[in-house]
């Protein structure tokens, strides 16, 4: 297991190293020259000069490269232009907030896409599982920055009952409540246009499982159909929703993205979409560095998850 | 020669025979299935009305009505005015016309992008097959809606770029599919048959690859055009993408929830519906043709 784990984390370090010349690259596609939008529109060419000297731009592209990459394993990403602070001090702040609403929604979403999956496959063809498809291809189709903004008007205007935005209200002191309340719809929001995907996802496992020899075994064994269907089919259905997390792990983050920025949640998609619309590229790529690495971590979590769920994985 | 022709022509026209039978086949697979019909009703609706609609509709977009500003639906502005005064049903007839067009070109350069990509990573195979390959798993991992902000707020992209913008962060699945199409390709009987009667690389790719792979692509642009449609609208609600003087549905609906406090409903559920139906539709279809292609999927529910 040990020889497993140690041998994926190798495996994803090339990727890391791709994520990070594609933006270095970028960067460099970033109109303008540093030096001139740091020193404003009075810069001389001398100062653009000795600030380009300062900032290692007159070195060629590969050691300016090393130079940046090893600024990262560091830990610095640079220095907002928006704001002065370091990007990293804004990331930490922001990325508890995105991982606390994309993990939430994750459990949640698991936990009804697989009570979900079992009743519809159980009841495949009623009237129920019909009914489920339906509302669930209309979710699938739903833009997260239309139902948000639908559930702001629906339980935050027109019944006030959960606060339309932020982490918390002005002058408010943060304790559980606060956090649960503000959190709420963002998650709800999340966790629905999640499971609309994996529900069907497992609908379809479950079916699959079914008509499995193991089934066919378990049933004729005399086992009751509770313990075939929570005992052998259950767990086995399980196994493509472990793989499903990794691939739906990006479209989290994006869709933590449109969810930020409707509902005004403080996390790395409304730090990155505001830098965007600021120009302020140090902390737009620093943010998008940080959900390359989010989204590469997540992947290795679910491989691991995976081979913990799976032994036959493991002996590969 | 003559006779190696010959032969190499008669085991086309059996398999090409063969290929038209299995099509129909397939298509009658298609017709048949209800989410078929739905998916071909709602995206006929949607092209009916943004192109025929202005035929019978003359208010233009972006004439402001100063006498009706903020207007519910009346007579004279059946969905509405907005906050400058500009008709709700011509914006969304226009913005559709932009949308749909966005979405279908992003959609379809994109498998054409993923497709080639694919085939050279499968046919070259070896240590450029594996660097293809990395690249595509470097790509995905920064999710392409991230990727598409930092370069639109880099580029201030027209619609053409926007296209192109677009399909290079979405090119990725399908170039996975077909390498692994063609992969099991090569190996098989026919093809090896046809190589080793010398037919060349094109005639193997347009003659045996290209049918077998047609399926898979098909059903993956079909997807693609729905989330080209969600993330054209996406950008523009977010303040980038198509440049704002031309309307489109994203910006629709982010004009529209601005007025949220003021109960403005006609500004706010026509844009989304429309987006909403454009995913269905494109949804709907793409499930009817992996349904009809794909011959495991044949009468499941």
């Amino acid at each position: 297991m040990l020889k497993y784990v140690v041998r994926r984390i190798i495996e994803s370090i090339p990727t890391l190293i791709g994520i990070s010349i594609i933006t270095f690259i970028l960067m460099h596609l970033v109109p303008g020259n540093p030096a001139l939008v740091m020193l404003g529109s009075h810069a001389t060419q001398a100062n653009i000069a000795a600030l380009d000297h300062q900032l290692g731009l007159d070195k060629p592209v590969y050691v300016q490269y090393l130079l940046w990459a090893w600024q990262l394993l560091h830990g610095n990403l640079g220095t907002s232009f928006s704001t002065n602070q370091p990007v990293t001090q804004m990331v930490w702040q922001a990325l508890p907030h995105t991982l606390s609403i994309v993990g939430i929604s994750t459990v949640l979403a698991y936990v009804i896409a697989i009570v979900q999956g079992i009743y519809q496959a159980k009841n495949k063809g009623s009237i129920a599982d019909n009914t489920v498809t339906s509302v669930g291809y209309f979710l699938y189709s739903m833009p997260i920055y239309w139902l948000g903004n639908l559930f702001i008007i629906w339980f935050a205007i027109a019944l006030p009952i959960f606060p339309p935005g932020g982490i918390s209200d002005p002058g408010q002191s943060m304790n559980f409540v606060v956090w649960f309340s503000h959190m709420s719809l963002p998650v709800i929001a999340l966790t629905l246009v999640t499971v609309a995907f994996w529900g069907r996802f497992m609908r379809q496992s479950v079916i699959d499982t079914l008509v499995q020899d193991y089934i066919r075994t378990a049933r004729a064994k005399g086992l009751s159909e509770r313990v075939v269907l929570y005992r052998h089919a259950f767990r086995n259905s399980l196994l493509p929703l472990i793989t499903l997390f990794g691939f739906s792990f990006g479209g989290l983050l994006a869709g933590a993205l449109f969810t930020e920025q409707v509902f005004n949640y403080p996390g790395m998609g409304l730090l990155f979409w505001q830098a965007a619309l600021h120009r302020d590229y140090p902390t737009v790529l620093g943010t998008t560095m940080i959900i390359g690495i989010t989204v590469i971590l997540g992947n290795l979590l679910a491989d691991l998850l995976y081979a913990v769920a799976d032994p036959r994985i493991r002996y590969n | 020669m003559s006779a190696q022709v010959k032969l190499d022509d008669t085991l086309e026209t059996g398999l090409a025979k063969e290929e038209r039978r299995g099509l129909s086949r397939e298509w009658r697979a298609f017709w048949r299935n209800p989410l078929a019909i739905s998916g071909v009703a709602i995206l006929a609706f949607l092209v009916l009305f943004s192109w025929l609609g202005p035929v019978f509709y003359h208010t233009p977009p972006e004439f402001p009505d100063v006498n009706n500003i903020l207007s519910p639906p009346i007579p004279l502005h059946p969905l509405g005015t907005d906050g400058v005064g500009a008709d709700v049903l011509s914006q969304l007839m226009w913005g559709g016309q932009l949308s749909l067009e966005v979405g279908l070109a992003a959609a379809v350069v994109g498998s054409v992008i993923g497709a080639i990509y694919g085939l050279v990573s499968a046919e070259t195979g070896g240590w450029l097959d594996t660097i293809l390959m990395r690249f595509v798993d470097i790509t995905l991992a920064i999710p392409a809606i991230y990727l598409l902000v930092v370069i639109d707020s880099i580029l201030n992209p027209n619609p053409v770029a926007m296209i192109f913008i677009i399909s290079i962060t979405s090119w990725q699945g399908i170039a996975r599919i077909v390498r692994g199409q063609v992969l099991s390709l090569r190996t098989q009987d026919f093809v090896e048959a046809a190589r080793a009667e010398g037919a060349g690389t094109w005639r193997i790719l347009m003659r045996h690859y290209l049918p077998n792979v047609m399926g898979p692509i098909i059903v993956y642009t079909t997807f693609s055009v729905g989330g080209a449609i969600l993330t054209v609208s996406g950008l523009s609600y977010l303040g980038l993408g198509l440049p704002p003087n031309d309307p489109n549905w994203g910006l629709s609906l982010s004009n529209g929830v601005a007025y949220m406090f003021q109960n403005a409903w006609w500004l706010i559920y026509p844009p989304g519906l429309m987006i909403v139906l454009s995913m269905l539709g494109t949804n709907f279809l793409g499930d009817a043709f992996n349904a009809a292609f794909d011959p495991r999927l044949r009468g499941r529910g």
